[in-house]
């Protein structure tokens, strides 16, 4: 039943590593439903790289459709989940 | 720094760096606001093409990492040193050595005439192989002196990259100045 | 502002090489007939691209014959024909200033340094195209490369016209050149710039830009020569307005408003009024946020709905980087010509909350005297330039 739960983990701190590789200035524990662009200042291409990065990392392919829809952490962990 | 109303600046990178931020935060730190902005490079955005390039294979297409694409564009040091001087006006990116360095003192010299700038900032911006940038920067409100200075690189006759003829040029420019000021000076 | 008729800058030839031709009229009456070079490339499937879509330049290898000089071979076509079109001899040749803009330079030169072969960076650096034009076609006179990105062409040609106007040279060869990049074909798609399928600039689903190469390039005079060679005048090139945004390295200002400085200055410097604009051929790539940008900036300046009708036609050959403006400026030559506003290729379904007249079908324009040819480069490098018709 945990399971679930540290896979996500897991995830979460890999997205939270590879968002400060975009943007340095940012915690460590950047909040899971904080807004990208809004809450995080990422601009529209620190958001590319960082999609990009989660692709390279988990060797997933975010579709045109989708990168669009993923604007928080959270959303980006569950859709690794998801297409793993 | 001023010399007989000449103010600019020049500096290399001590070491390999990225030179997009880089040629932003010299600029940047100067205080200048030109009204226009003209920019030659023998470089132009071919190290980052190349670098771009590499990366890619390595990581396979699919999963290329976009950071390093816009600076493979001729004219992203332009961009980004036209944010950080705060220009709206005319920008120009002059790509060669030295037909590109007077086509910037020429184009500068032109829209002073023309009254479209009342300062323009022409910049020298080179890469070296092993990544190591240079600039050289001058801040020109007259037109006159942005066609002189144009004459001199012409003058040059040489092969070297719009940073090394821009330094070059304004050394000469500054010696001539403290010629002029102590002439006047009687102190001859 | 407006000069004395013979001491106008006129176009007196056009050679062009895109993926929908090498013949501007021809070009044109494709375009009219809303024909597209857009398809899927097998090469780009079996080598992973993410996005396989694009418009080349078909070639039986007289380009692809050494990669890393296709750039020089599209230019080299372009100039012969706008130099045999323009009738013009060796004299006048020798003193002609160069005009080119370029994106990339020669992008399988870098391509090739990427993987360790021994490539001369220098060579394939963009300036690479003016240097060939001079030792093919015996010119010893001014060499510009313009490394503006998307509004390249515009530069080049505005910037040939102003040294004409000023007295400095009386003909010259302007233009610009981009060979298909793989690295713009990659960066654009990781940057999520890019529609899989169609360009459809202004329309309410587009989805991105599209990637195209080709070179183009026009013979300017001054008026007075050009009437004393006998030669035929096209159009005249007024003046090119700039403007920077200052803002940010891939996205425009959203309200448009550097692209407005750029259209309000190329106005006043040509004394143009805007109700004199009877078209805007617009930069128009078919992104979201650019062509949002570029309709403020129109409204802004010509009114909100009512001002002068706008096509883009990236949906027909896609985006040619460095020689887009420059193909775009030719085919705004053509619509000069023969009184008619091409359409704009691919948009199904028009956005309307964009405050503009976009054209959707061939429109006939018998008045139509001053045209705007806008070309706006990443790095917020705002571009237009006017043509005007030649009678």
């Amino acid at each position: 039943m945990n399971q679930p739960t540290t896979l996500t983990d897991d995830v979460i701190d890999v997205l939270r590593v590879e968002v400060r590789n975009v943007k340095a200035t940012l915690p460590p524990d950047t909040a899971t439903d904080a807004l990208l662009m809004t809450d995080l200042g990422l601009d529209s291409l620190d958001v590319v790289e960082f999609v990009a990065r989660v692709e390279e990392v988990y060797r997933i392919s975010v579709s045109d459709e989708d990168w669009q829809q993923l604007t928080t952490l959270q959303q980006i962990a569950h859709y690794v989940r998801t297409h793993r | 720094m001023t010399s007989g109303g000449l103010e600019h600046h020049v500096a290399n990178a001590a070491t390999e760096t990225d030179a997009s931020t880089w040629f932003a935060d010299e600029l940047g730190a100067l205080n200048w606001r030109p009204d226009g902005l003209y920019v030659a490079t023998s470089t132009a955005g071919r190290l980052e093409s190349v670098e771009f390039w590499r990366a890619a294979a390595e990581t396979g297409f699919a999963f290329a990492n976009p950071r390093l694409f816009p600076w493979t564009l001729a004219n992203s040091p332009t961009g980004s040193i036209a944010k950080a001087l705060e220009v709206r006006g005319p920008t120009y990116t002059l790509v060669g050595r030295a037909d590109a360095l007077v086509g910037a003192f020429d184009h500068a010299s032109d829209d002073l005439a023309r009254e479209l700038v009342f300062s323009a900032a022409v910049v020298a911006v080179d890469v070296a192989d092993d990544r190591t940038p240079s600039l050289a920067a001058v801040l020109l409100t007259s037109p006159v002196l942005a066609c002189q200075l144009g004459i001199m690189v012409e003058d040059l006759e040489g092969r070297g990259r719009p940073s090394d003829l821009l330094s070059h040029v304004l050394a000469r420019a500054r010696s001539a100045a403290v010629e002029r000021r102590s002439l006047h000076s009687g102190n001859v | 502002m407006t000069r004395p008729d013979d001491d106008r800058v006129v176009v007196t030839g056009i050679g062009l090489v895109c993926a929908l031709g090498t013949d501007p009229d021809q070009v044109f009456t494709r375009i009219l007939d809303g024909e597209f070079a857009a398809r899927e490339w097998p090469d780009l499937v079996a080598d992973g691209f993410p996005i396989t879509v694009a418009n080349r330049v078909e070639d039986a290898g007289e380009y692809g014959r050494r990669p890393a000089r296709r750039g020089r071979a599209l230019t080299v076509h372009a100039v012969g024909n706008a130099i045999a079109d323009a009738g013009l001899g060796a004299a006048h040749l020798k003193n002609a200033g160069v005009y080119v803009g370029s994106t990339m330079g020669e992008s399988a030169g870098f391509e090739a340094a990427a993987a360790y072969s021994a490539t001369d960076l220098d060579d394939a650096t963009a300036d690479t195209f003016a240097a060939e034009i001079a030792r093919e076609f015996g010119t010893n006179g001014t060499l510009r490369t313009y490394g503006t990105a998307c509004a390249a062409g515009n530069y080049a040609i505005g910037s040939a016209a102003r040294a004409i106007a000023s007295g400095r040279i009386d003909v010259a060869i302007a233009g610009g050149v981009d060979a298909f990049s793989r690295i713009a074909m990659l960066g654009f798609a990781r940057v999520r710039a890019m529609s899989p399928d169609r360009c459809r600039p202004f329309d309410r689903n587009r989805r991105g830009m599209q990637l195209g190469e080709g070179a183009a390039f026009l013979v300017l005079e001054r008026e007075r020569s050009a009437t004393r060679r006998g030669a035929r005048r096209r159009a005249v090139i007024g003046s090119l307005g700039l403007s920077g945004d200052a803002h940010h390295p891939t996205a425009p200002r959203p309200d448009g408003s550097g692209s407005a400085t750029a259209l309000r200055s190329a106005l006043r410097a040509t004394g143009v009024r805007a109700n004199e604009i009877g078209w805007i051929n617009a930069h128009g790539t078919g992104t979201a946020a650019s062509d949002a940008a570029e309709s403020a900036a129109v409204a802004t300046v010509f009114g909100d709905r009512t001002g002068p009708p706008v096509s883009s036609l990236k949906g027909a050959f896609g985006h040619c980087m460095g020689a887009a403006a420059a193909v775009e400026a030719a085919m705004t030559v053509l619509a000069l010509e023969r009184h008619v506003i091409p359409p704009t290729v691919g948009v199904l379904d028009v956005d309307d909350q964009l405050p503009i007249d976009v054209v959707v079908e061939p429109r006939p324009a018998p008045d139509l005297r001053w045209a705007l040819n806008c070309g706006n480069a990443f790095g917020g490098l705002n571009s237009a330039l006017l043509i005007g018709a030649a009678s």
